[in-house]
């Protein structure tokens, strides 16, 4: 019966220990100016824009004391977009913000429409709050924009990309 | 010496590869010439997007949306700038499979193999997935202004 008990003590212990009482952190992580550029001569319609993002995670997980090889939630909180060059968004209808990878299927992330007029810097609304965890672990994350644009300029469109990111991982030992 | 030949062998390769894959880019007309799509390559792999239709409105002016879309909350997407063809990895010789390709006339799904006949003419075939015999495959042409 003694034994028995024991027994059961140490089960309940070792179930305890495997459902992880590491502490988990959360934090945010800025990618700036993620440069976007959209081919002259640009055709009237929809567009497909795509940037690849290029992020060092190792480093932002040490900085941040949190364990890259156990995240458990990985989020897009803002998306914001510039243009360069003086310019604004005004030939710009719509904006559609897709994450990709080879190895997954794209997901929407946030959209802006109708893109405000006479401004050179706009924020898309965040739709889907989905867990992209499974991008961050491909060697290559692209960001898809699908913009319908009308009345093109000649020139080539230069922006940048702002994006903020929740992550959620287990602590670092 | 030897090395340094097979490395640029197979880099030459490779690039030999993308040119032949990359054929593939650009606007095409739909075997009925109701549409065209513009093929893209995101990756590694090919999408296209329907970027004209010869009647871009319903029967009461407006834009076309994706009224038989099965998921209900995606009816209201317009029919102009939908990505119809999704995830074509390119397998050689001209073929280009995994894809898959949606008619939104029917609102179905299918699963796609691509074949370039030549740098202007593609058969376009879709299938039930699981079923290679149950399918269509219809005739693209490159177009140009």
């Amino acid at each position: 019966m003694k034994k028995r008990s024991v027994f059961a003590a140490l089960a309940f212990a070792f179930v305890l220990a495997s459902c992880g009482s590491g502490k988990v952190n959360e934090f945010t992580h800025d990618i700036k100016n993620v440069k976007i550029k959209v081919d002259a001569p640009v055709t009237p319609g929809p567009n497909t824009i795509q940037a690849e993002l290029k992020l060092d995670l190792d480093s932002v997980f040490k900085a941040n004391k949190a364990n890259r090889q156990k995240i458990k939630n990985i989020t897009i909180e803002e998306l914001k977009f510039s243009m360069e060059d003086g310019r604004n968004f005004d030939n710009f209808e719509s904006f559609t913000v897709n994450f990709f990878s080879d190895a997954n299927d794209m997901t929407k992330l946030g959209i802006i429409n109708p893109v405000p007029k006479g401004q050179n810097t706009i924020s898309a609304t965040v739709t889907e709050k989905a867990n992209l965890s499974k991008y961050f672990s491909e060697p290559s994350i692209f960001l898809i924009i699908d913009a319908n644009i009308t009345n093109p300029d000649s020139v080539a469109y230069n922006m940048n990309a702002d994006l903020k990111v929740k992550f959620s991982a287990n602590e670092s030992k | 010496m030897m090395i340094s030949f097979l490395l640029v062998s197979a880099i030459g390769m490779g690039n030999a590869q993308t040119q032949e894959s990359d054929k593939l880019l650009g606007v095409w007309t739909t075997e009925d010439g109701s549409a065209r799509v513009k093929i893209e390559k995101i990756g590694n792999k090919y999408f296209g997007k329907t970027i004209w239709m010869k009647e871009p409105n319903d029967e009461n002016g407006k834009p076309k949306v994706d009224v038989n879309n099965p998921d209900e909350s995606l009816r209201n997407q317009p029919r102009i700038g939908l990505r119809i063809m999704k995830d074509f990895e390119y397998e050689g010789k001209g073929v280009f499979k995994n894809g898959n390709i949606y008619d939104p006339k029917k609102g179905k799904t299918y699963c796609g193999k691509i074949t370039m006949k030549d740098d202007n003419h593609l058969d376009m075939r879709g299938n039930i997935c699981g079923f290679g015999m149950l399918g269509r495959t219809t005739s693209w042409t490159r177009y140009t202004e």
